[in-house]
């Protein structure tokens, strides 16, 4: 009866240790998250309160889009028709999604995401590696030659480190910037 | 008279000498791949591009893709002590990428990218209070650094670049720190019509010297600070397989390379394989492979890497 007792109480007495241990490794863990984001909060978020916008000459513009003419060759609506090309990753086209339309691509000036990035007439999807389980390991586009008109541009942002579930082979440099051309 | 014991009791005095040579150069080799980790506190959000060393700190982004991009700013011992966000007004989306942003020792920043479509440079005050946000168009930039003697080097081609356009133009540009364009270098001409030589680039810069790597234009140039050619070194390795590159103070340049094809398709490990240029030789020397790490900088003659978002790396060269 005692040595019952005893191993019940040795049961309790695990269990609650378990549940100790398990509650101040939650909260180490939970004071460390906090403690970080302290750290994050204390170092305060640094905003340029005035913006000068030039030219390369260093002539001074009254904004930084002033004078640059949409170029008619990539519309808003061209964007919105146009499929992306199937993810590794989630095995579907994507076009650009509500969000991207309200957040990302309100007005399309005179050239797409950066010069080399993509120029227009050329679109590319390229995979490339995502190193497994690193997540440094996300390290942009890739290209070697283009399927599409023979020019290598390379463009866009990868997902693959940020959605694919899977870490081989997973990336697609999906483009923001096409007309259509495939 | 003391009785000797332990391993070495009995030794004769040649074995001794073999021994601790071999010992010496064990350690030796140790301590060439004995990368000193440091932890970011705190770490940048996952699922970023990688950041860069750069004027004596750790560079990471944010939210790359997106009306404000925010960079965070780490000292040599991890610890963040500035954000920035960068905002250019009238802009819905502002891309940054790897090695599009840099930091000058005295604490400005410069950083390219597109803003709705357009290219820009954007150098922010150390105080982060003004801005001066460069239009480049039709030029646009995909690599940034700061020159030893202050200028701003980015690496670009114009929008017009469409094949079979003929007009030509200067890819590396040099901006003073108001953002006015002071020079450039490299005509497009050299590089063939289709090819994109300033993707995917990495602009470096050592107390005497910028170099400008381009893996779709197979070359490293190196630049005086003033823009004159100094050496240009072929070299091929696939845009997968490239682990970061830095120059050093000593001019020391370093290549991450990754190992096999088999690592590229995920069937093994990922491990890193530092090169080092040879100048003499105009080779690149490719050392033993180690655990993954990807090369973010230098700092002095110090390697700064990463294997992780949340550390660096650091590795002492001599």
């Amino acid at each position: 009866m005692n040595e019952r007792r005893n191993i019940g109480i040795r049961i309790n007495a695990s269990a609650c240790a378990t549940v100790l241990i398990g509650m101040s490794a939650g909260s180490v863990l939970m004071w460390a998250g906090f403690g970080q984001s302290m750290v994050r909060s204390r170092i305060a978020l640094s905003s340029p309160k005035t913006t000068a916008a030039i030219t390369a000459n260093g002539a001074r513009v009254a904004g930084f889009f002033d004078g640059v003419k949409p170029d008619p060759r990539f519309t808003v609506r061209s964007l919105e028709a146009h499929q992306h090309p199937p993810s590794a990753c989630q095995q579907r086209t994507r076009r650009l999604s509500w969000i991207d339309r309200l957040m990302g691509v309100r007005v399309v000036y005179a050239q797409c995401m950066g010069g080399g990035s993509c120029t227009g007439n050329y679109w590319y999807s390229a995979q490339y590696t995502c190193q497994r389980n690193l997540p440094a390991g996300c390290t942009g586009a890739t290209l070697y030659t283009s399927e599409y008109g023979g020019g290598s541009y390379y463009n866009g942002f990868c997902s693959c480190c940020m959605y694919c579930p899977k870490p081989t082979n997973c990336g697609t440099i999906y483009p923001i910037c096409n007309n259509g051309a495939t | 008279m003391r009785a000797r014991h332990g391993a070495f009791a009995g030794a004769s005095g040649p074995w001794m000498a073999a021994l601790l040579l071999v010992a010496a150069q064990t350690i030796a080799v140790g301590a060439q791949a004995a990368w000193e980790r440091v932890p970011l506190s705190p770490p940048p959000n996952g699922g970023e591009p990688i950041g860069r060393w750069s004027g004596g700190a750790y560079l990471a982004i944010e939210e790359h893709s997106s009306a404000a991009p925010m960079l965070l700013v780490y000292n040599q011992s991890g610890e963040l002590f500035q954000r920035v966000t960068v905002e250019i007004p009238g802009a819905g989306q502002i891309l940054i990428l790897n090695d599009w942003f840099a930091r000058r020792a005295d604490g400005y920043l410069a950083v390219v990218g597109a803003a709705s479509g357009v290219g820009f440079l954007d150098i922010i005050s150390p105080s982060a209070k003004s801005q001066t946000v460069v239009r480049l168009f039709p030029y646009g930039a995909e690599a940034v650094t700061f020159g030893p003697d202050g200028t701003i080097w980015t690496a670009g081609i114009e929008n017009h670049d469409d094949p079979g356009t003929r007009q030509d133009y200067l890819i590396l540009r040099r901006f003073d720190i108001t953002g006015k364009q002071v020079g450039g270098a490299v005509p497009r001409s050299e590089f063939p019509v289709r090819s994109a030589p300033t993707a995917a680039s990495v602009l470096v810069s050592s107390k005497d010297r910028v170099g400008w790597f381009s893996p779709f234009g197979q070359r490293y140039m190196e630049f005086t600070a003033g823009g004159k050619e100094l050496a240009a070194y072929a070299l091929s390795v696939p845009l997968v397989d490239i682990r970061g590159f830095a120059l050093c103070d000593d001019n020391r340049a370093w290549l991450g390379i990754s190992g096999s094809a088999e690592e590229s398709q995920g069937l093994k490990e990922p491990h890193t394989v530092l090169a080092s240029l040879d100048r003499a030789q105009g080779t690149w020397t490719k050392g033993e492979p180690q655990a993954y790490v990807h090369i973010h900088g230098c700092s002095g003659t110090t390697l700064i890497g990463g294997s992780y978002l949340d550390e660096l790396k650091l590795l002492a060269t001599r």
